[in-house]
């Protein structure tokens, strides 16, 4: 019963928060300068005076502004989040046809980069001191410090150039074969370098806080327990430590997902890759307010969605926390 | 040898001043008849202390080498970028030869697509980077620093309403709400540092506020309050003090991420365009990056020192204020 009106309050919290991404995203179209008929329309001069008509009537401008953010919200809550006039489509069909490719890129790259910094910090945890402590710690600084567009273009450089073994722009071959797994081979052979380019900035990350984790469970006593009952370092290692020293990092993988959607914004501007981040740029390009608000909500959805997953994952994988309801 | 140990006590151990629990001398009595004035119980001792201080910090701050490294790089970027412009005295956005000239020769790091000097737009470049980080992480620390001290100072329904705000901002991916700010707002310099300001805060209120929660419950605290010290005598005077250590070390790590958050926006082409910044040279010259390395390399270089030297010295702050704190990078 009170697992129920646990998950009931997280519910709520969730639909409150995106409740307020709707007043944010209804007050920064109303201060934005001008006219907020001319802000939906896109700064591109070419509405026509029906047009401006139309929007007026449907998002109620005429009215006052209290009945407005009511119109506003029921709208965004009945899945209308308004009209881009560039494409003359509604910007959710917009939206949704560019999900896939991002997501397909956020989370191979999220994988990747877990898989790569707990293996990393495992390296660093089971050898803490001494030149290969101090070249983990290079990397992650490393990684952290270089920004995604230099690295992405430094690494389209290299594989795109130097040594060119992978596509650099776009998701498709022309020319290839759209069916089956030869379409699979050539989407991953296009999704090499954006995902190399973002697990690199994140990869950084996981890796220091899993060696942190790590390192910290091994001065526990259930470790030494381990120890004395004759265990190798290697299942003291990945036997018992890795598995407590995990939470932090499954907790870390929820929190990353917003920043790694600002990765992948730039990441596909970088390589051309047809998600969500190229439409954010074109927009900005256009001016296309509707578009770019109906994104700014879209992905606080998304992060609301992966703290809520991340919540019931740790609630699975975590057996103290179970114990407090 | 008795007299030997009363001289430390005197000299303190480092020979900076009284040690911390020297027995202090009695404060001579007022003689009879001399004007009524109690002299203080406990002697204030500004200057020398402040001094000792200093040295203390320093001590521990350069035995970090790498944090070392970090300052010099940082202060040889400052000078780079603050005296580099006049000194070279090639304006970034003139076109001073053909394009795509290979580094060396006339131009020590090439031209650009339309035959800009890239060494100059590296040098200037540097003042918009660096000052719009600089500036986002003072307003990341001001805002961060009063949402957090009065959740957790006050605790209570303002701390539940603040704390929900804060999460509020968390949902919104940085990046994407410092472009949609800049988008509607017009790209200027202050707008950029405003934008990623107030994308970025949270984090400083989250620490804030745990210290603010943590220092609340300890002893001395208590004690003032008790003696009745006013809510804003002991927000500024009892507790800001030691709550700042952390706190200051985390906003000297949010200058990088500023400089990060502002290469991204100027490389989308959100930043002033009548100033030039590292991101902007890139962004402009990306279409071109397989032919012409060196418009793309030298800049993103710029960035990535820069923010390399303020994370080791943030890491160095971090070892000098907080000597007990685990976090740190190496």
């Amino acid at each position: 019963m009170r697992a129920i009106t646990l998950v009931a309050r997280k519910l709520l919290n969730a639909a409150l928060l995106l409740l307020a991404v709707i007043v944010l995203n209804f007050i920064l179209i109303h201060m934005a300068p001008g006219d907020p008929a001319t802000v939906i329309a896109g700064e591109m001069g070419g509405a026509s005076a029906e047009t401006m008509a139309e929007i007026r009537a449907r998002y109620g401008l005429d009215q006052p502004l209290a009945t407005q953010i009511f119109v506003y919200a029921r709208r965004v809550a009945t899945g209308d989040l308004g009209r881009s006039y560039f494409f003359n489509q509604p910007v959710k069909d917009l939206i949704l046809r560019r999900v896939p490719p991002t997501l397909l890129l956020m989370i191979s790259a999220l994988t990747l980069a877990a898989l790569v910094g707990v293996a990393l910090g495992l390296v660093g945890a089971a050898w803490p001191h001494g030149p290969t402590a101090h070249l983990i710690t290079f990397f992650s600084l490393a990684g952290y410090a270089a920004p995604v567009f230099w690295t992405g273009l430094t690494l389209m450089l290299a594989f795109g150039r130097f040594w060119p073994i992978f596509p650099i722009s776009g998701m498709y071959d022309v020319v290839a074969s759209r069916h089956g797994l030869s379409l699979a081979l050539d989407v991953l052979r296009h999704l090499a370098l954006p995902c190399l380019t973002l697990t690199l900035l994140n990869a950084a990350q996981f890796s220091r806080l899993a060696r942190a984790s790590l390192l910290e469970n091994l001065s526990m006593d259930y470790i030494r327990a381990a120890r004395a009952k004759g265990l190798s370092e290697f299942q003291v290692l990945c036997g018992h430590a890795l598995k407590n020293a995990l939470l932090p990092v499954v907790t870390m993988a929820g929190l990353q997902f917003g920043p790694l959607l600002a990765g992948a914004v730039v990441v596909e501007t970088v390589f051309g890759w047809p998600g969500l981040g190229r439409l954010v740029f074109d927009s900005v390009l256009r001016r296309d307010y509707p578009v770019l608000l109906g994104i700014l909500f879209f992905s606080a959805l998304l992060v609301v969605a992966a703290n809520l997953i991340t919540d019931a994952l740790y609630h699975k994988i975590d057996p103290r926390t179970r114990r407090l309801f | 040898m008795k007299k030997r140990a009363s001289e430390i006590a005197a000299r303190g151990a480092t020979g900076l001043g009284p040690a911390p629990f020297a027995p202090r001398p009695a404060p001579e009595r007022a003689e009879k008849g001399a004007p009524a004035s109690v002299p203080p119980r406990y002697p204030l001792e500004p200057a020398p202390r402040a001094l000792a201080r200093a040295r203390e910090f320093w001590g521990r701050f350069r035995v970090h080498y790498f944090s070392l490294f970090g300052l010099v790089a940082l202060a040889f970027i400052g000078l780079a970028v603050s005296l580099g412009p006049v000194l070279y005295g090639i304006d970034p956005f003139e076109i001073v030869s053909a394009p795509f000239m290979e580094p060396g020769g006339g131009n020590p790091l090439g031209t650009d697509y339309v035959g800009r000097d890239v060494l100059a737009g590296v040098l200037s470049g540097g003042r918009a980077s660096l000052s719009v980080g600089f500036f986002a992480a003072l307003f990341t620390g001001a805002i961060g620093l009063s949402v957090g001290s009065l959740a957790g100072f006050f605790g209570g329904a303002l701390d539940a309403f603040l704390m929900k705000v804060t999460e509020f901002f968390q949902v919104l991916p940085t990046l994407l709400f410092a472009m949609v700010l800049v988008t509607i707002f017009g790209p200027t310099l202050w707008m950029e540092t405003l934008a990623i300001g107030l994308a970025s805060w949270m984090s400083v209120a989250r620490l804030a506020r745990a210290e603010f929660i943590k220092i609340k419950e300890l002893d001395y605290v208590k004690s003032a309050v008790s003696a009745g010290a006013a809510p804003r005598r002991l927000i500024f005077k009892t507790i800001l003090p030691n709550a700042l250590p952390p706190i200051l070390v985390a906003a000297a790590f949010d200058v990088s991420f500023a400089i990060l958050l502002e290469g991204s926006l100027s490389f989308l082409g959100l930043g002033d365009p009548n100033q030039m910044s590292w991101g902007l040279i890139i962004g402009q010259n990306k279409n071109y990056a397989l032919d012409a390395w060196w418009t793309i390399f030298f800049p993103g270089f710029a960035i990535f020192l820069s923010v390399l030297a303020v994370c080791l010295v943030s890491d160095g702050l971090n070892h000098a204020l907080n000597p007990r704190a685990r976090k740190s990078f190496s």
